[in-house]
């Protein structure tokens, strides 16, 4: 639970923007920026709060930066957002200045490795930010909204859809998920790696969305499954490990199982499935009848 | 075969004459309203409870018309105004916002979503016009579907039926009932009964009347002919990117449609 809680925060941001028919690739890389500016300001004498602010600000400004390209300029979401996943390690790499930025500071320390009610804190703040998510999209209208601009961007704004605030609003929520899930790494080793951070989450984020159900051609999308994604990633990568398989292997076994989940859920083999099943329990009745009748 | 739902349309007595509105203050008037390269700017006045045909051969400028009045594509020039002055509209929601709405020619790609049911595209708009933060509640919703499906005969088995999955005459009902649950005072009809099967198409027509004796007013832009003449007050007719004629009354007759679309070509042939 606590080791997938990145994971599980950049799933519920990725499928919003997955939600758009939209895909944000860069969040690997904002946990790196935004670690490295929390990291940063810390080093430079500042508190807790001030580190908070400065780390959210700059997945917002991220996120931003992705939703503008994306809503105004138009250009295809895994494009706009290939341009930050690659240029933002460098950016994180000067505000580090290439080194791994450590720090001091029990406050900040605790978000990554604390308790709180015997439940680690990065729980709480992925449940926290799920519950929250789940509570905007589905009590108000953004639900709805978000899925219209998935299925169809065109009719949504001519039927008055705010489209592109929307567009911004989404990649901004990813931005800011992953700024979160960039706090609780950095708070965690103590430390902003620029290289490493975060590094191949994005992946992990698009495959839990995807385990969850959610289709990348957009529409209905249910953040609760996305969530539950991360979570089988996690206990595969936890399981593998702990059964004592060399690390070499995990990736490998992942896939397979990712490919297995994914047959399973693929409409056309379920259908096959179930057409096969009606076969072998019809077929079988039938010799059971022919029985019958020899007797 | 539509003959004769149009000749009942026309025994009832639904075009109305308008004579009487002449001296009548318009309820939006569109002055000089153009786009480079798009539309030649005209005027239009629109009257309360009119319908206004456009009519024109494809590629003649109606639907970029349409897309002009409502914003999609911005004016470069003119003002739109009804009685309490100027209206500014640089895109659709400033359009709707004014009190107009658009079903638009391309149903598939432009009007339904057609993942969403039925209930999430007919309350769509409505809730785009209200903004997120305060959404149509479930129930609501519901009421509102069960009321157009009723109201337009809407043939589906479920409201909560995707779109995408119903026949083309429904889907575009869908698309009516959208709008009509805006209640606009302006409702622009690109095309409203292309490729879609007789029977929905009388009833469409019908419901143009209907709507219209409860004091909308509408924009159509067909093709067809024979419909323009059975349901519009006006015709405007369109070519070469140019408002080129306006028939009102008696004079809305297919031959007189068709000698101003084609006096261009013959005017043409005569500067040669």
């Amino acid at each position: 639970m606590k080791r997938g809680a990145p994971v599980a925060l950049l799933a519920i941001g990725m499928t919003l923007v997955v939600a758009t028919r939209g895909i944000d690739l860069s969040v690997g890389t904002v946990i790196a920026i935004s670690g490295a500016v929390g990291a940063a300001t810390i080093a430079n004498g500042y508190g807790l709060v001030p580190a908070l602010v400065t780390a959210i600000a700059a997945g917002l400004a991220a996120g931003l930066f992705n939703g503008i390209l994306v809503a105004f300029i138009g250009i295809q979401p895994i494009v706009a957002t290939l341009i930050l996943m690659i240029s933002g390690r460098g950016i994180a790499q000067l505000i580090t200045e290439g080194r791994i930025l450590t720090f001091n500071l029990p406050s900040f320390a605790f978000l990554g490795s604390g308790d709180f009610l015997g439940i680690p804190v990065p729980v709480w703040i992925w449940v926290l930010a799920a519950a929250l998510v789940i509570f905007l999209v589905r009590r108000t209208a953004l639900g709805l909204l978000i899925e219209a601009i998935g299925v169809n961007r065109k009719a949504s704004a001519l039927a008055g859809v705010n489209a592109r605030v929307l567009l911004i609003a989404v990649y901004m929520a990813s931005g800011f998920c992953a700024a979160l899930a960039g706090i609780i790494i950095t708070a965690d080793i103590r430390g902003a790696d620029a290289n490493n951070a975060g590094l191949w989450l994005e992946l992990d984020a698009v495959l839990a969305t995807v385990i969850g159900g959610n289709s990348l051609l957009g529409g209905r999308f249910s953040i609760s499954a996305a969530v539950i994604g991360a979570m089988i990633i996690q206990t595969i990568d936890t399981g593998i490990l702990l059964a004592g398989f060399p690390s070499e292997y995990n990736l490998v076994i992942k896939a397979v199982l990712v490919v297995i989940i994914l047959v399973l859920q693929s409409p056309n083999i379920t259908g096959d499935l179930k057409f096969l099943r009606q076969n072998l329990f019809g077929g079988r009745a039938k010799a059971a009848a022919r029985q019958e009748a020899g007797k | 075969m539509l003959g004769r739902e149009l000749d009942e349309a026309e025994e009832t007595g639904v075009r109305r004459d308008t004579e009487g509105r002449v001296g009548e203050k318009p309820l939006l008037s569109f002055k000089g309203i153009g786009r480079k390269n798009f539309v030649e700017p005209f005027d239009l006045e629109v009257h309360k409870g009119e319908v206004v045909g456009l009519a024109g051969l494809l590629g003649s400028g109606r639907t970029e018309t349409a897309e002009l009045i409502f914003g999609v594509r911005t004016a470069q020039s003119g003002t739109v105004s009804d009685d309490n002055g100027k209206i500014s509209i640089g895109s659709p929601r400033d359009a709707i916002a004014a009190g107009f709405g658009f079903a638009p020619e391309d149903r598939k790609t432009d009007g339904i979503i057609a993942d969403l049911s039925v209930r999430e595209n007919i309350a769509l708009a409505l809730q785009a016009s209200r903004g997120w933060a305060r959404p149509i509640s479930r129930g609501e919703q519901e009421r509102l579907a069960s009321e157009y499906i009723e109201k337009l005969d809407i043939r589906t088995s479920s409201a909560e039926k995707p779109v995408g999955e119903l026949s083309g005459g429904n889907q575009q009902k869908v698309v009516l009932a959208r709008w009509l649950a805006m209640n606009p005072r302006f409702l622009i009809l690109d095309e409203p009964t292309r490729g879609i099967d007789v029977g929905a198409h009388a009833e469409i027509l019908h419901l143009i009347h209907q709507i219209t004796a409860e004091g909308m007013s509408i924009l159509i832009i067909s093709s067809e002919l024979d419909e323009l003449i059975a349901v519009t007050d006006r015709v405007i007719v369109v070519r070469d990117r140019r408002h080129v004629a306006e028939l009102t009354g008696a004079e809305i007759a297919t031959e007189n449609i068709v000698k101003a679309i084609a006096s261009s070509a013959a005017k043409k042939r005569e500067a040669v």
